[in-house]
Parts: structure tokens; C-alpha cells; sequence
């Protein structure tokens, strides 16, 4: 299935597996198509249509939240690919790029949540989800809210009657 | 990782606004208590939370709509709800005798079964000769998992019945059974002025607690017993203790009790319908929870459905002789999670 796009797509053959991609603010990429057909839902189903010769667009994800999605394919996809999933080497590494990879700002860790989502690569979705449950981890409300950047939309009546339903957790 | 970009980290991202699906991927790893902080900090946050109810905040009613179903039911007093669970075992022919902690006794006509009804795991206790008693003892040690039970016939002691305050022939009697020792010991306490109908022993705490109640539900005396002068002394208050009384079995939750359960004694009598939601037991850091099945109107009522006597008022919060008791209902402590 990894390979289907590059090989079997006339035009991604003739740029020797490669495909190009377009971020939302206008930066090319030129990847490894059989690295984010594999990991890529949105990206695969993109190269079977034809889009191979083309510059894919992909206009909710910015260029800096794209390289690191690359960066994920690919590596995914090569140890993936290269060292078999029971190999302790493969395990490993993947679990220190992953780990290093969570380690982004506030803000990227939501572009790449996004960018996961919209590329659907469900891995990295993942991992940025369990990312951020475990930034939340012990905190407020309060905190929750200054941490995420989230205003309080809730009337105080609304709020009362949430906390009532909660309230057995709440200190 | 190095950042390049500058502007990015400067401009706020729209986390509330996250997507139903991330928001359920995120909120899914956290534990209960984090997720209602998670559910308080905005609507859209809230939306995707379904509800959970602590299953061990309060002792829960374990009743049965149809004796012999593969359905058992939670009454929690707390929540004013039915959490109905597939229930683990074959329940037809048997007779609720007692409950300790969260077994229970069940007996048939040719058995006695120890009974956890969240793992299902089951004991049949090995009897010579099987008879049902009238009365069960019941005592599971939790820190050694010992189990003793005893079962009273009514024959042989004449005024004296296991765990009954025996008020309605002289007043005053308990009978107390040294397990060590196999012996019978009658205390006389001293009689109280007080006329009932309804009598129930609640051990609450190391000290005996006894309710008394008058003719259609009034009035209603719950008095301690001083070990000292062997009297029996009307309280006021129960100091932020609840009383859960029953004909089988009556227990009580200590004063971490939540607030609005606090000085009350209930009852296992209801007016109209109580909520059923069919749900699952969760366990997470070590707690346990009650998971609805389906996300449905979770809106807690004010007006609660189960009868209950508040001492801070004295008075029953819905009229206990009107009230409907349920059958095949006996009290367990609140579910504590196992593992």
C-alpha cells in the first residue's frame, strides 16, 4: 500500500517518488511520496487522483507544522518500514523522536494537532492528543483556561450547574 | 526542536474551538477528576464529555426491578439515579440475606452464596447442613479478606435476635455474640421512654446508633448507645454522618459524607420514579465510576426521589407512609475500586 502512489502514479515516477506539496501559506515540499502515502491518509488519497505533477495544496496546514508532519512520515516510515516493529532499536528511536517531537510550544503543538487531523496521519493525531491530556494533568479550571488561552463562556448559571454535576471531583 | 518561527508563538490558538473528535481524543486519557476541570473550562469542552458518577462516594441501594433478570440496579442517593448493570450471575431462586462491605450473602434452598456482584466472583459456603436462618451476621475483614458469617435461628433464644434492638417485648435487650468465644451474652440497657413501630441498629464508627420510629413514619428518635451507662441517649444531630437504613441491612457513611447527604437518615422508600441509566463500573485512579452506556439528559433534579429524614430539621423530606419500600433491595458500602 506504502509504495502504491509512487509507483503505480505515472507522474510520481517521473519525478523519481517524489511528490510536492503545498502549505497553506505557500511553501513547496518536495517529499518522499512513498513516506506520506503511508502515513498520510488525506496525502494518498491526494497522489491517486492524480496530483502527482502538480504541487499538492494543503491550505489549513502552515509550512512550519508541515515540515514536522514530514519529518514524522518519514521517519515513521523508514524505521517502520526498515527495522520491523519488534526490533527494541526500532522501538526506541521511535519512542525518542516522538518524545522530542512533543516537546514543541503551545502553539505548535495546536497547528500540528490540526495539521495531524486535516493530513490524517492518525498516529501523530495521537500523539499530540496525549500530548496535550498530559499538560492538563492536575491542573485547575483556572489554569486550564490560562494555559489553552480559553475564555469563559459560560453564564454563572450555566457554570453553577456544570460544577454541580462535577462536584464531587472539584476540591 | 528549535523554533523558527517567531509570529507563530505569539498568536493565540483557538483551543476551544478544537474539533468534537480531538476534543473526545484528548478528554478520553484523562481521569475522571481532570476531566470535569476539562468540562468546566468552557461549553465547547463541556460538549464533549459525557457524564461519569463516582461510585464510591456513598452507599449505594443494590435493588432489582424483576428478581432474576440479568439486570441489577444501583440506587445512589447522591445522584438520585438507578445505574443499571448486567448483573454477573444467576440470581432466580435466591433470597437477599445480608451484605458487608460490597458482598453479599444469598441463600437458596439448598445453598448460602457469598456474592461480588461488580466481579461476579461467588463462593459457596461450605455447610453441612443448609437451612435459611432468619438472621445473618456478616463480617468481611478487608485487610486480611477473612469472611465469617453466621446465620440465627429464631429458636433456642427467646428474646434475643441477632443485631434487632428486641424493643418491642421489653425494651432494652441486645444480644451480643462473642465469636471467639461461642458464647451468648444478653445486655440489659436501660429502657427509653420512647414508643415505635419501627426499630433498626446501625454501627457507625465503633459506637451503635439505633432509629426509632413512631406510627406512620412519626416520630422519629435516633439515640446512641453509651457503652458506659449501657443507655441508650437521643442525638440531635449526626455530627455529618448519613444513616442508610434497611430491614436486612443498615449502614452509614462517616462525615467525609458529601454535604447535602450530611445529618440525614434514608430510607429504602420512594415517591414515583427514580431514573434508570444503563451503565458500566470504570476504574481509574483508584476510584471506580459509574459509565452511562449512552449519552442521554443528565440533568441532576433537585427534588430527589428517595425518602429521607433530615435531623437538622427534623422532619422527612417526602411522607415516609405514603412512600413505596422497595422489595429485594439491601444497602452496600460504596464501591471501592479493587485494584
Amino acid at each position: 500500500m506504502a509504495t502504491t502512489g509512487a509507483s503505480d502514479g505515472a507522474s510520481a515516477a517521473k519525478k523519481e517518488g517524489l511528490v510536492t506539496l503545498m502549505s497553506g501559506d505557500g511553501e513547496i515540499f518536495e517529499v518522499e511520496a512513498a513516506a506520506v502515502a503511508a502515513l498520510s491518509v488525506t496525502i494518498r488519497h491526494a497522489i491517486e487522483e492524480g496530483f502527482g505533477d502538480r504541487p499538492i495544496p494543503l491550505p489549513i496546514v502552515g509550512a512550519r507544522a508541515l515540515a514536522l508532519a514530514v519529518e514524522y512520515c518519514r521517519k515513521h516510515h523508514s524505521l517502520g518500514g526498515g527495522a520491523g516493529e519488534d526490533s527494541a532499536a526500532y522501538d526506541d528511536e521511535l519512542r525518542a523522536f516522538d518524545h522530542n517531537l512533543a516537546k514543541v510550544d503551545r502553539d505548535t503543538l495546536f497547528d500540528l494537532i490540526e495539521a495531524a487531523n486535516y493530513l490524517e496521519i492518525e498516529g501523530l493525531l495521537n500523539l499530540m492528543c496525549r500530548t496535550v491530556a498530559e499538560m492538563m494533568k492536575g491542573k485547575s479550571v483556572e489554569e486550564l483556561r490560562r494555559t489553552f488561552d480559553v475564555s469563559n463562556d459560560y453564564t454563572p448559571e450555566e457554570e453553577e450547574e456544570v460544577r454541580r454535576e462535577v462536584s464531587w471531583a472539584l476540591d | 526542536m528549535v523554533l523558527e518561527d517567531k509570529n507563530a508563538a505569539s498568536v493565540g490558538r483557538p483551543w476551544s474551538n478544537l474539533a468534537t473528535h480531538i476534543l473526545e481524543l484528548i478528554s478520553s486519557q484523562l481521569s475522571p477528576s481532570d476531566r470535569s476541570h476539562f468540562a468546566l473550562t468552557c461549553k465547547q469542552w463541556n460538549s464533549v464529555v459525557g457524564p461519569t458518577f463516582p461510585a464510591d462516594i456513598c452507599p449505594l441501594l443494590l435493588n432489582c426491578p424483576r428478581w432474576g433478570s440479568n439486570v441489577i440496579r444501583y440506587y445512589s442517593p447522591y445522584f438520585n439515579k438507578n445505574f443499571e448493570l448486567d448483573c454477573p450471575f444467576d440470581l432466580s431462586g435466591a433470597t437477599l440475606c445480608s451484605s458487608s462491605n460490597r458482598w453479599l450473602t444469598l441463600g437458596w434452598e439448598n445453598k448460602i452464596m457469598l456474592a461480588d456482584p461488580f466481579t461476579g466472583i461467588s463462593h459457596e459456603v461450605p455447610l453441612e447442613e443448609v437451612f435459611l436462618f432468619s438472621q445473618y451476621g456478616f463480617f468481611w475483614d478487608p485487610i486480611t479478606s477473612k469472611l465469617q458469617i453466621f446465620g440465627i435461628s429464631n429458636g433456642g433464644y427467646e428474646n434475643v435476635d441477632i443485631g434487632i434492638f428486641d424493643g418491642e417485648r421489653s425494651g432494652g435487650e441486645l444480644g451480643v455474640y462473642n465469636l471467639k468465644e461461642d458464647t451468648w451474652t444478653v445486655l440489659m440497657t436501660k429502657p427509653n421512654k420512647f414508643s415505635y413501630e419501627e426499630c433498626y441498629l446501625v454501627e457507625s464508627e465503633g459506637e451503635l446508633f439505633s432509629v426509632l420510629i413512631g406510627k406512620y413514619g412519626l416520630p422519629l428518635h435516633v439515640l446512641r448507645l453509651d457503652e458506659r451507662e449501657m443507655m441508650w441517649e437521643k442525638v440531635e444531630r449526626l455530627e455529618g454522618r448519613s444513616l442508610f437504613l434497611g430491614s436486612l441491612t443498615s449502614v452509614s457513611s462517616n462525615s467525609t459524607t458529601l454535604e447535602s447527604m450530611e445529618n440525614k437518615v434514608f430510607f429504602p422508600r420512594f415517591h414515583g420514579d427514580v431514573e434508570v441509566i444503563r451503565a458500566k463500573v470504570k476504574y481509574s485512579s483508584g476510584r471506580s465510576f459509574f459509565v452511562p452506556k449512552m449519552n442521554g439528559e443528565n440533568k441532576r433534579k433537585d427534588e430527589s426521589n428517595i425518602c429521607w429524614y433530615s435531623l437538622a430539621d427534623d422532619k422527612f423530606h417526602l411522607k415516609y407512609f405514603v412512600s413505596k419500600k422497595y422489595v429485594n433491595s439491601i444497602w452496600i458500602d460504596s464501591i471501592v475500586a479493587s485494584d
